[in-house]
This record gives C-alpha cells, structure tokens and sequence, in this order.
C-alpha cells in the first residue's frame, strides 16, 4: 500500500509539478501590452501624502471667458460677487489669471489683490 | 476720509471671508454619486482622495482609450469569475475603501503584474500579482501575499491525510491542507477590466488554495471602467 503511495506521489510530482512551473505564454502578452500603456491622469504623491492637484478640488480648463464666469457663479459664488464689481480691464486679468493658473486659490487671490487695489 | 478707508478694509475682510466660506462649502459638479462627493482612502499610510475628474470636456487618450486587443489572450471575461464570488462596481469599492480598509478587515489587491501596477493604481490597493497566487504552496513568496491576505500556513501537525495526500497529486482542492483561513480578510481584486485575465487567475488559484468564496470579491470593470469614470488613479512610489 505505501509503495502505491509512493508511486502515485512520483508520478503526480512528475507529470503535474513541471506543469506548474511552465512558462505562461499569457505573462509574455501581457507584459508586451504594459510597455505601451499609460494611465491618464495618474498622479504622484507629494510629500505631504496627498495626491498632487487633488486636494484643491480641480476646475475645468479652457473654458471661453463666459464659460469661466458661470463657473465661478456656480461653483465660487463669494469670489464671484467680488468679481462682478471689477472693471472689465481687471476682468481681463483674473481670466488670463485662469488660463495660467487653472488653480482656484490664485484666482482668488487676484480678484482679492485687484479688488482691494481700487 | 479715515471713515472711508475703514469702511474698504472692512470691506475686503468680508470679501476674503465670504469667499472662504463659499469656497470650502461648494460641492463638486462631477460627484462619485448624488450623495458622495469623494472617498478618503489610506494609501502606504497616507490619506488620499478619491474624486472624478471635474473637467467636463475630459477624454482619455493614454492606454485605457485603446478599444481592441488581440483575442486571445485579451477576451471579454463573463461578469462572475465564480459562482460563489461576488462582483461588484465602483460605488461598492467606495464602501469598501471606507469600511473594511479603514478597519483593516478587507485588502484591496491590484493583482497585475508589476510592469501595469507602476503605471498607476487605484488608492488604496497593494501589488499581489496573480502569478504568485499559482505557486506551489512552499513558496515562501506566496506564504508572503497570503500573509497580507490574513491567512498563515498551519502548523506542522496536520498529518498526512487522503485530503493532503489527494492536494499533493493535484486532485484535491489544493491548499485547504496547508492554509488557516480562519482569519482571512475579504479580498477585493482588481486588474484591467473586462478584457483582463489577471485577477480572475489570481481568485481562482486562491480559489484552488481553499480561500473562503465569501471572502473574496471581483472587481470587473477594473483599471478600464476607473479611468472612463475619471477615478483618481496614483503612481505607485517604488
């Protein structure tokens, strides 16, 4: 009985044990398509652990000057009651603001520093 | 005049006030659901944010905008891996990242291979590539991926039974013999999406090891769905 064992051990270590270590011709496709692949958007840590551009929440980019002041009537309603009250020239200015930044904070900054100017 | 200064200092502090409070309650335009802005997630020990990218004109271009692939390898999985393992979307990894991450009773695995995983991952996951599910059970690099699963190798008491004797020829259920699976985390796995053969391979050798089907779980849309939503997605530091 235990040489019948033995065999079945033998045999199964021989015919099902190669098997396991062969070569996956899967792996080799895969790792083909990898080398091409790029994830968009896909950001590193800072060292502050956050996502970089994540924690502010992120704003639509080129947008038309209409397209921006609706989305700072809809979305930063204080900044843009101060925006409202400045001249069409300083308008200019935070829109161009926009278009450099895209980040929030600075376009608040200037439409506070061109509106506290005045 | 001294009036009229006082009354424009005062002016811009309401107007930086108004601003910072209007500013930190505006929600999100491109929520993750109509009640859920975003999702805290711990990732190698620090918190990030789960969002949508809010830029409404926003369309993919990298690798996850392709629409073919060569068939075999790269064929539409049907939507159960197994009978006995639930597949689940996007709002379920969400509750998932906030519960059973945050308690630790879950992991989140991202079982491709290292060469897409550094490309970037969704928060939250750990790198177990399947391959290593499918190794012989000595193997101290799958001990390893099964140790951040929960499970342990038993003890060397378990004596030579039929059950054993049967794993070790390859007609038993494989593992069941080798594994304790009696504190086994609920294991989320992921790869590329529907195309991807990567994490259906990594549950059903788990599977083969005798891991709990309730356990785990099979997120079918994976990389490919979470870029079409916009997902926050990070690369891995090294």
């Amino acid at each position: 009985m235990s040489s019948f064992i033995v065999a079945i051990l033998l045999v199964g270590s021989l015919s099902w044990g190669p098997l396991s270590h062969a070569k996956d011709s899967y792996l080799d496709s895969i790792n083909g398509e990898a080398d091409d692949i790029t994830v968009d958007s896909a950001v590193s840590l800072d060292a502050s652990g956050q996502p970089q551009g994540a924690e502010a929440p992120s704003i639509p980019k080129d947008l038309d000057i209409a397209g921006f002041e609706e989305l700072l009537r809809s979305r930063y309603i204080g900044s843009y009651m101060f925006y409202n009250k400045l001249s069409d020239g300083d308008k200019t200015s935070v829109y161009d603001e926009y278009l450099s930044s895209k980040d929030i904070e600075s376009i608040r900054k200037k439409i506070i520093s061109l509106f506290s100017s005045h | 005049m001294k009036a009229r200064t006082r009354f424009r200092t005062l002016q811009i502090i309401s107007a930086v006030l108004v601003m910072s409070v209007t500013g930190a309650a505006s929600a999100l335009d491109v929520k993750l659901t109509e009640t859920r802005d975003f999702v805290t997630v711990n990732h190698e020990g620090r918190s990030v944010r789960v969002e949508r990218i809010q830029d409404e004109n926003n369309v993919l271009t990298g690798g996850f905008a392709k629409t073919s692939r060569k068939c075999p390898p790269f064929c539409i999985h049907p939507i159960r891996v197994d009978p006995a393992v639930e597949t689940v979307g996007e709002v379920e990894i969400f509750d998932f990242m906030e519960r059973q991450l945050r308690n630790g009773s879950g992991v989140l695995v991202d079982a491709r291979t290292p060469a897409w995983h550094k490309r970037g991952t969704i928060p939250g996951s750990i790198n177990l590539p399947f391959t290593v599910f499918s190794r012989d059970t000595s193997d101290p690099e799958l001990a390893a991926a099964m140790s951040k699963l929960g499970v342990s190798r038993k003890g060397p008491d378990s004596g030579l039974s039929m059950n054993s004797l049967l794993d070790m020829i390859g007609l038993g259920s494989g593992g069941s013999q080798v594994w304790d699976f009696s504190n086994a985390k609920e294991a989320l796995f992921w790869c590329n999406g529907p195309w991807c053969d990567q994490s259906p391979r990594a549950i059903n050798a788990l599977l083969k090891q005798g891991y709990p089907p309730e356990k785990l779980f099979y997120y079918r849309g994976g990389m490919q769905l979470w870029q079409v939503l916009g997902l926050t997605t990070i690369v891995p530091e090294d």
